[in-house]
């Protein structure tokens, strides 16, 4: 197990360097000058953009360049961002709320899509599974903006009975509608994937020799089918964590709030692309992360890979 | 042959039960079984009687699609899919079980009815140790007593169906377990409720002969002291025979026969028990064998034994053949060598057919891979007509290829499904640029005729052949370069008795026509005795016994090859009972 | 060794009991069922698609949506652009069935050639994306070795980028945003699913005898790719590429409303639910029909995704 551990972290660090340095490519190569751009149409003095380059390092050679970005990431000093705050300070304000977002959106999707994805795997076939699937269907088909809006505008504006934004000091109760937003998607997805897992587990060898053994249906159903019905869908859930943090950029935006995503979203229409790297290095860790927790959680469920 | 062993008294019968034992224990009558599909419905078993006593061992034989299996299962509701029972009933005990309400059959199994499954890989749930699935059992069928003395009694259980440290055993998953041992956790989990009946299906086929009769063994012994009914599945009619007092003969879903085992095999009065008698390999290796001893020739000491052809050259000559696999560790570094064929020789004579025997892990596949030039020797060499295979350059390793083919075992997998039938036998005419269009297609007819199917099956595709006739294309498109040498690496042991009997009938004409040479790879001792020349006995990589078929059996000179003929089932029948 | 066993006289029910032979007879051995026509696997799976209500659903969805995306003028004789801020928000009229924007747009006509962006960009970059993620998923597959360690590595450094933010901050940056470039880079992040599926498919397949078959026969490692080992792994590509279309059509849709996108100058469904979001409270019905339009055509490729799922998989066919 500890040999897995070792050898899953250390293929983490090729992994972590190349998305670094392909986002941060992606954004200091690609065609356009940042700085001049900074100061709207007249542009900034030619000496404040020379400072502005200097302090970035953005006169140095490329590799240079992303290798002092890389020693800011493991020192925890990200600089400061053009309007002199320090980024780790940014980052730090807007992590927690998007945290939080995302936590209760896969607490919802994992609850709900397990629960209807359970009953609707042992009844293939029937009415209910018929219904939870075209509902199902209905739900990835509808983007996440629209499916905000019109939770936004019905159950905020219309009925009040949620809070219609989140703003400055999101609690509970207003994040949520967001999160119940930001994870239907994945809740459709969820459930899916427990129906068809249900569905194929009902009919394996080793859930006949357990109703063999004169189990309950009930216990047949909990320990064998449902547990190990459980491993791709619990794999699927830790990788979702990381994508949910990734993918709240819009549903901050509609419900307006200060999370990751709007801090990003600010920090691009400003231009401010150390902020921007910055911000998508710490989520494209979280990310890394997140499905490292999904190899152990996996190794944890399945025997099998623990000691492969 | 009997093992010790302590047989653990569990929650023992109330002495007030006493049955009396010419009452039936199961009762079938006039039942049918039907399921849903597409097409509609479809009758899986029709009119079946079955009489099981207490205490008695009866089996069910059939091939596959018989319905032995489902009507087997139908006694303890666990028909998969949309399997339902439409007609008839099953007494057991003296009560009606067709149309229990689902409680009540829960109750039954595992406490009266235990099942020991077929696939011993896919039977154990891979999550839960294997204590925990026998506690299960017992929890489930109301043992009374703590947790300590649960533990206790499932490393009993575990104990009794010879796992040995069985403490330790306990608490491991089934992936850490090897096939036999998996099976005798199945078996500890039937018998862990002391059932009156156990229903085995198929308990052993997944397993290599030897442990199969271990099991076998093991498992007699244990419901004769446990006084348990036994009913088998099978398809081998040689192992029910030799398992069971009374046989019951399936055919499309009917019972075609029934009554004393040895009456059965002796006398077999419907025309489908008698095709199976004569065409059951383990009966039929036996029947040879019986006349061997008497000093007959038996009429299946098949003519196609290479006695006419001068044997004079020998095609393949494999010398000193060793395959090493580097094996990666867990731990970065500790990766293991791996010897699968060590030091391995043998001569194929032209016109004749050798067999590779072993067990899985033998390492007769990979000296087959040898020989057929797809894996390159660690040391050693092949050489194919007197030139060393390794010495070819690309172009000669090209032709060399269309002299030596193989035909697998798998025969949903040797055909790619999406070549119609006709494409799979012209590839190889394609590749290496014989004849025209036209000729192809000749050829292709022509290979069809040989293989003995109509000429109208090249339009189709595999998915709309039965195993048989895959197999039977798979050696068309061996044959279409004209080979000197086939390889058949298992290539009937996945088949039915009936169609596996034909097939090596197909097999010897062939060789009688074309003079071929055969590789025969197999683990099935009972084949090798109505079709190879010699026999090459391997275990653990290396070349155990090599010698003439005749001389392996009669006089077996290694311990193990003794321990493979004994475990052919029927080994134990005598002559008198063996119908011709 | 043979142990005289005892053998009991039959007890009752037990008596030897032979079945008269059936009508039919035994019939031969294993004989060849040529009743009906040859059918190989995928008109198979042909017969079963055309059983399912939803794949005639989904198939009218598609070929509406585009037809519509291909000739938007076949379906309304204004231009998405003939706008008269007169109009503004004006409610549905003859001529005029789902009414105006804000800007007093034609609401319908705007609908219907939205539809291209999102069918073109769907289209583009699923059509990259298979290119890619197939070559690099079956190279790494079939050859493994070092090709695969190397691009397997590739694969799991563009995997931990999420698409949506990739495409984000690419696309923020970005000076050219055509359909084109949308697609691109939706296709740079979004490969490494179908090349991961590719590579564990062709890996078992692979493994096949027909495979090995086909080597003792002296045919090439290309050949044997192409002829053999690729088209046996289509089926899980084409089910993924199916659904793939409909989230890059969600992608675009999310880029655009983001105002990254496709710009205010390509008429998108995207850019009009940003647009009709600024209205949402006087009008929300504004937004019901791009965002309908686009719900529409993601549903068509996604049910289509199931259907095909369901045909191609002989596991669930059997039943």
């Amino acid at each position: 197990m500890l040999w897995y551990l070792g050898r899953r972290l250390l293929q983490l660090i090729p992994v972590f360097l190349g998305a670094t340095l392909l986002l941060y490519a992606l954004v200091f190569l690609l065609p356009g000058d940042p700085v001049a751009a900074l100061g709207g149409e007249r542009g900034l003095p030619e000496a404040v953009q020379e400072q502005i380059r200097q302090r970035y390092n953005l006169d140095e050679p490329f590799l240079v360049q992303y290798l002092l970005f890389l020693q800011g990431v493991f020192t925890l000093d990200f600089g400061v961002d053009f309007r002199g705050r320090e980024i780790l300070d940014v980052i730090a304000g807007a992590l927690p709320v998007t945290f939080q977002l995302a936590v209760m959106a896969l607490v919802f999707e994992a609850i709900l899509g397990i629960g209807f994805g359970l009953l609707a795997g042992m009844r293939k076939g029937g009415w209910f599974d018929g219904s939870v699937l075209v509902m199902s269907l209905f739900v990835i088909a509808v983007p996440t903006f629209v499916i905000g809006f019109v939770l936004q505008f019905v159950v905020g504006v219309q009925l009040g009975w949620l809070p219609v934004t989140a703003g400055r000091d999101p609690n509970f109760r207003s994040l949520l509608m967001p999160a119940i937003v930001l994870g239907a998607v994945s809740f459709a997805y969820v459930l899916r994937l427990t129906r068809t897992s249900v569905a194929e587990n009902l009919s394996a060898d080793y859930v006949r020799t357990a109703r063999a053994k004169g189990l309950r249906r009930s216990q047949v159903t909990g320990r064998h089918v449902l547990r190990n019905s459980l491993i791709p869908v619990v794999t699927f859930l830790g990788a979702d964590l990381g994508n949910l943090m990734a993918g709240a950029i819009v549903t901050e935006g509609i419900f307006n709030i200060n999370g990751v995503g709007g801090t990003l979203f600010d920090a691009i229409t400003r231009g401010e692309n150390v902020t921007v790297v910055s911000l998508t290095t710490v989520l494209v860790i979280i990310y890394i992360i997140a499905n490292l927790v999904v190899d152990l959680l996996y190794a944890a469920l399945d025997p099998r890979i623990r000691y492969a | 042959m009997t093992t010790q062993f302590p047989v653990t008294s569990g929650s023992p019968s109330a002495p007030g039960e006493t049955r009396r034992v010419d009452e039936p224990l199961l009762e079938i009558r006039d039942l049918a079984v039907s399921f849903t599909t597409v097409a509609g419905e479809v009758q899986a078993v029709r009119g079946a009687d079955l009489t099981v006593y207490p205490g008695q061992s009866v089996a069910i034989v059939g091939e596959s699609g018989s319905g032995k299996s489902t009507l087997a299962h139908s006694v303890i509701d666990l028909l998969p899919g949309t399997g339902k029972v439409t007609g008839g009933s099953i007494v057991f005990d003296g009560r009606e079980l067709v149309g229990l309400d689902r409680r009540e059959i829960e109750a039954m199994r595992g406490r009266d009815i235990g099942l020991v499954p077929q696939d011993p890989m896919s039977n154990l749930n891979p999550v839960w140790r294997i204590g925990t699935q026998i506690e299960e059992a017992l929890k489930a069928n109301g043992f009374q007593g703590g947790k300590a003395e649960r533990k206790e009694r499932v490393a009993g259980l575990l104990a009794e169906a010879g796992l040995p440290d069985a403490q330790r055993r306990a608490r491991q998953y089934p992936h850490e377990f090897s096939g036999g041992m998996r099976q005798r956790s199945l078996i500890a989990i039937g018998l862990a409720a002391r059932p009156k009946l156990l229903i085995a299906d198929e308990p052993t086929s997944a397993l290599d002969v030897t442990v199969q009769r271990q099991i076998l063994d093991h498992l007699e012994v244990l419901t004769r002291e446990l006084g348990t009914a036994v009913l088998f599945i099978t398809h081998d009619l040689g192992l029910a025979a030799e398992r069971a007092e009374h046989l019951v003969v399936m055919f499309k879903g009917r019972v075609v026969e029934s009554g004393p085992a040895r009456q059965i095999l002796a006398d077999p009065k419907h025309p489908y028990t008698q095709r199976l008698v004569s065409s059951a390999p383990s009966l039929a290796s036996r029947r040879i064998q019986v006349a061997h001893e008497q000093g007959e020739e038996s009429k299946e000491l098949l003519a196609h034994h290479a006695d006419g052809v001068a044997r004079s050259t020998d095609v393949v000559v494999a010398r000193n053949l060793t395959k090493v696999f580097q094996i990666r560790g867990a731990r970065p570094g500790a990766s293991t060598d791996f010897t699968a064929v060590d030091d391995v020789s043998f001569t194929l004579g032209r016109g004749s057919t050798l067999a590779l025997v072993g067990e899985s892990g033998s390492g007769k596949s990979t000296a087959a891979n040898m020989v057929l030039g797809l894996l390159e020797p660690t040391s050693g060499s092949v050489e194919f007509d007197g030139v060393d295979v390794a010495s070819l350059d690309a172009k000669e390793l090209f032709a060399f290829r269309r002299r030596i083919q193989p035909v697998f075992q798998n025969p949903y997998g040797s055909l790619d499904p999406l070549f119609s039938i006709y494409r799979s036998i012209e590839e190889p005419l394609r590749l290496h640029k014989v004849g025209g269009k036209k000729q192809r297609e000749a050829r292709v007819r022509e290979l069809l005729d040989m293989v003995a199917l109509p000429q109208s099956a090249m339009r189709r595709f595999p998915n709309e052949l039965s195993g048989g006739q895959r197999q039977r294309i798979a050696i068309a498109r061996a044959l279409a370069l004209k080979p000197e040498v086939i390889v058949l690496d298992e290539a009937v042991s996945a088949l039915d008795v009936l169609v596996q009997a034909q097939i090596l009938e197909l097999l010897g004409d062939l060789q009688d026509e074309l003079g071929l040479s055969y590789l025969f790879i197999t683990h099935d001792l009972a084949v090798v005795r109505q079709i190879a020349d010699s026999v090459v006995v391997m275990q653990n990589g290396k070349v155990v016994e090599h010698a003439a078929t005749d001389e392996v059996f009669d006089n077996p000179r290694e311990q193990y090859t003794r321990d493979l003929l004994a475990a052919i089932p029927g080994a134990r029948l005598e002559g008198a009972e063996l119908a011709g | 060794m043979p142990e005289n066993r005892y053998v009991p006289a039959p007890r009752p029910g037990q008596e030897h009991f032979t079945a008269p032979v059936d009508e039919g007879g035994l019939g031969a051995v294993d004989a060849v069922d040529t009743s009906d026509a040859p059918s190989s696997f995928w008109r198979e799976s042909w017969r079963e698609m055309r059983r399912r209500p939803m794949f005639w659903a989904a198939a009218t969805i598609i070929l509406v949506v585009v037809t519509v995306a291909a000739f938007p003028g076949l379906f309304t004789s204004l231009g998405p652009r003939q706008c008269d801020l007169a109009m503004s928000l004006q409610g549905p009229q003859p001529g005029h069935p789902f009414g105006f924007d804000f800007q007093g747009c034609d609401i319908y006509s705007r609908t219907m050639y939205g539809a291209r962006a999102s069918v073109l960009v769907g289209v583009l970059a699923t059509t990259m994306v298979i290119v890619l993620g197939t070559s690099i998923g079956a190279v790494a597959g079939y050859y493994g070795g070092w090709f695969d360690t190397i691009l397997s590595r590739i694969t799991d450094i563009f995997f931990a980028v999420p698409l949506v933010l990739a495409a984000i901050v690419v696309m923020s940056v970005s000076t050219n945003r055509t359909s084109f470039t949308v697609a691109l880079v939706l296709a740079l992040f979004g490969w490494t699913s179908i090349a991961r599926i590719t590579r564990g498919t062709v890996m078992s397949v692979k493994n096949n005898e027909f495979v090995t078959a086909a080597k003792s026969l002296g045919m090439g490692r290309g050949a044997i790719l192409l002829r053999h080992v690729l088209p046996n792994a289509a089926a899980p590509i084409i089910v993924y590429a199916t659904v793939a279309l409909g989230t890059f059509i969600v992608a675009e849709a999310t880029l655009s409303f983001l105002g990254i996108g496709l710009p205010p100058s390509v008429v998108s469904w995207g850019g009009d639910i940003s647009k009709a979001q600024n209205s949402i409270r006087v009008a929300p019905e504004i937004l019901f029909y791009p965002a309908g339009g686009l719900a529409l055509t993601v549903l068509g490729f996604i049910m289509m995704g199931d259907v095909v799922r369901d045909a191609l998989d002989p596991k669930a066919r059997k039943r």
